[in-house]
C-alpha cells in the first residue's frame, strides 16, 4: 500500500483504534479492513437509508461506500477521525447517487419522496407507519438540507461534526437546518 | 440585537452551544419580538419533533462484511503508478532514443550523399581546375589515340566520376550494416564501376616508361597508379582530404574482424596499406581481393607484388603466374614475366 500516505498519519495523535487499523490496512493487512465495516456499518447504513428508501439500492449503496473508502484509504491523512473521513465518503456517495437517480427518473414526487422501486419493503412499510408523516417531510426537502437533517436529528451528529463531514462552516449547517426546520413546520401542519 | 441576527442563532441556542452572553441577548431579543420569538417556538417544536422521531436506520445486512471483502478481494490488484512511474519513464526514454537514432540513420545518409555533388564542385573550385574537361564523343579512333596518350577511359570520362568515389566511398564505409536504401545501392554501383575504370587505366600505361600523367587528372588517376604499383607517381602527394579518410577509413576496417568485401574498399584499403607500408595488410587486402574477383588479372599481379614483399616467394610465383594467365595487359604482363623469371632464378 501507499506508505508515503501512511507516514503522513501523524504520530502523535493519540492512536484511537480505527487509527491503528488503518495503518495495519495500508501495511497490506487487507483483512483487517473488515473491523472498520463492522464498525461504522450502522452508521453508513444510518446515513444511507436516511435518503433512499429502497433496501436494496441501500444495501448497494453501501458496500459501494465501503469499497470507495478501501480505495482511498492511502489518501487518509488522519488529520481528523476516521469515522469523520468514512462519513464523507458516505454523504458524497449518496448525493451522487441521487443526482444520478433523478436524471434516470425514477423518482416520484406523489408522496414526497422515492418510489420503493424493489423488494424487500417491508422495513420501509414499517418505518413509514412509525415516522412517516415526518419521514416523508424530511424527504421532500433539498438534498442538502435533509442530508444535514439526516445526519443531526437522525444520526445524532454535532453540527462541528456535520460541518467537518461536509466540509464547509458551522454556521452553514446552522442555516440549513434553520431553514429545514422552518420548511418542515409548514409541511407537517399542511400535512395534518 | 437584529431579528435577522437573532433568527440565525437559534438553532445553537436550542443546541446550547451559544456563550451565555450571547445565550442572554437572544433571550432578551425573543422577549421584545412577537415574530422572532413565534418563529423560535415553531423551530423548538419542529427540532423535538425531529429528534423525538422514531425514524429507526435500516438494518444493516447481517454479512454486509463478508460481501464487502468478497468484493476487495475480487477487485484487480489497484497499481502503483507512483512505483510504476520509474519504469514507465525508462521506457519512453528509451523509445525516445530509439526514435531519435532510427530518424537520424534513415534521414542523414541520403542528404550526406546527396551534399556529394556539392563537395565535388568545392574541391574543382579549390584546386581551380576541372577535374576532366566536359565529355566528348570517342571518335573511331580512339584506341590508337590511347596508344600514343594514356588518356582515360571513355567511361570513366562519361560518368565524370572521379571525384564521387572517394566521397562516395566515405559515406558508404560510414553506414551501418542495414539493408541499403535505393541510392545508396546506386551509389555504391557508380563507385565500383570507377575502381573498374581505374584499374582498366592503369593497365594500359607502362610503368617507368616515363610518360607523364596528365595534369588535369590529377587524384584519381594517381590512385589508380598506386594500385597498378607505379610508386614514383603513386608516392606524390594527394589531396589531404582524400588521402586522411583514405587513412582512417582503412584503420576503421582493419579494427573489424573481416575485410571489407567491397571492391572499392579493398583497393582503397590497398592504396593506404601500400603508402604506410604495412605490408601484411597489403598482402591481405590483396588476397581477399582475389578470392572475390578471381579472373581479374591486374589483381593478381597486385597480390604478387604484395607477396613478394613479405617474402611469400610461392605465393607471388603463383599470383603472377595466374595473372599472366589471365592475359595480364601491357606494360605489366612484361613486368610479370621479368619477376616470374627473377624469382625462378631465386
Amino acid at each position: 500500500m501507499n506508505k508515503t500516505a501512511l507516514n503522513t498519519v501523524k504520530e502523535s495523535e493519540p492512536c484511537s483504534d480505527d487509527l491503528q487499523i488503518v495503518r495495519q490496512v495500508l501495511t497490506g493487512d487487507t483483512p483487517l479492513f473488515g473491523h472498520l465495516v463492522d464498525r461504522h456499518k450502522k452508521r453508513v447504513y444510518g446515513i444511507v437509508s436516511g435518503m433512499i428508501d429502497s433496501q436494496d439500492e441501500v444495501d448497494d449503496l453501501v458496500q459501494d461506500i465501503f469499497i470507495a473508502a478501501f480505495k482511498a484509504i492511502g489518501r487518509f491523512r488522519g488529520d481528523s477521525k476516521f469515522s469523520t473521513w468514512l462519513h464523507a465518503i458516505a454523504v458524497n456517495t449518496t448525493l451522487r447517487h441521487i443526482q444520478k437517480m433523478k436524471r434516470r427518473r425514477v423518482f416520484s414526487l406523489d408522496n414526497g419522496g422515492y418510489q420503493f422501486l424493489t423488494g424487500r419493503d417491508a422495513w420501509a412499510h414499517e418505518s413509514a407507519e412509525r415516522g412517516r408523516e415526518i419521514r416523508i417531510a424530511v424527504k421532500s426537502l433539498p438534498d442538502k438540507q435533509r442530508m444535514v437533517v439526516v445526519l443531526h436529528y437522525f444520526e445524532g451528529l454535532s453540527c462541528p461534526e456535520i460541518a467537518e463531514t461536509l466540509g464547509c462552516s458551522v454556521g452553514t449547517v446552522w442555516s440549513r437546518l434553520h431553514y429545514a426546520c422552518k420548511v418542515l413546520k409548514v409541511r407537517l401542519e399542511s400535512g395534518a | 440585537m437584529k431579528c435577522r441576527r437573532c433568527r440565525k442563532l437559534f438553532i445553537p441556542c436550542l443546541e446550547g452551544a451559544l456563550p451565555e452572553e450571547l445565550s442572554r441577548r437572544v433571550e432578551e431579543h425573543l422577549s421584545i419580538c412577537p415574530a422572532c420569538a413565534g418563529e423560535f417556538e415553531d423551530i423548538k417544536e419542529v427540532s423535538a419533533a425531529l429528534a423525538g422521531a422514531d425514524c429507526p436506520a435500516m438494518d444493516p445486512l447481517p454479512d454486509i462484511r463478508d460481501r464487502v471483502m468478497a468484493r476487495i478481494y475480487q477487485q484487480p490488484k489497484m497499481r502503483n503508478w507512483r512505483k510504476a512511474l520509474p519504469a514507465y519513464s525508462a521506457a519512453a526514454a528509451a523509445m525516445l532514443l530509439f526514435a531519435v537514432i532510427l530518424t537520424t540513420v534513415n534521414f542523414r545518409e541520403p542528404q550526406q550523399l546527396c551534399q556529394a555533388p556539392q563537395k565535388r564542385a568545392a574541391l574543382e573550385k579549390a584546386s581551380e581546375q576541372p577535374l576532366y574537361p566536359a565529355k566528348k564523343p570517342a571518335p573511331a579512333g580512339a584506341k590508337q589515340a590511347d596508344a600514343e596518350a594514356p588518356s582515360l577511359p571513355a567511361e570513366l570520362n562519361l560518368k565524370s566520376l572521379p571525384a564521387l568515389p572517394k566521397s562516395i566511398k566515405g559515406a558508404v564505409a560510414s553506414l551501418p550494416a542495414q539493408k541499403p536504401s535505393e541510392p545508396e545501392l546506386a551509389s555504391a554501383k557508380i563507385a565500383e564501376q570507377a575502381e573498374a575504370a581505374r584499374l582498366q587505366q592503369y593497365t594500359q600505361v607502362p610503368p617507368g616508361t616515363g610518360q607523364q600523367m596528365p595534369a588535369a587528372a590529377p587524384a584519381i588517376a594517381r590512385d589508380a597508379y598506386a594500385e597498378c604499383g607505379n610508386s614514383s607517381i603513386a608516392k606524390e602527394p594527394a589531396a589531404p582530404s582524400f588521402r586522411g579518410a583514405s587513412k582512417a577509413s582503412a584503420a576503421k576496417m582493419k579494427r573489424g574482424s573481416d575485410l571489407p568485401a567491397s571492391r572499392a574498399e579493398l583497393l582503397n584499403l590497398i592504396n593506404t596499406c601500400r603508402d604506410a607500408g604495412r605490408k601484411e595488410d597489403e598482402y591481405a587486402a590483396a588476397e581477399r581481393l582475389t578470392s572475390l574477383f578471381t579472373d581479374e588479372a591486374a589483381y593478381w599481379f597486385a597480390r604478387g607484388q604484395a607477396a613478394e614483399k613479405i617474402d611469400k616467394k610461392q605465393d607471388a610465383v603463383d599470383s603472377y603466374r595466374r595473372a599472366v594467365e589471365l592475359k595480364l595487359l601491357q606494360p605489366d604482363l612484361d613486368a610479370a614475366k621479368a619477376r616470374l623469371i627473377e624469382l625462378g632464378r631465386q
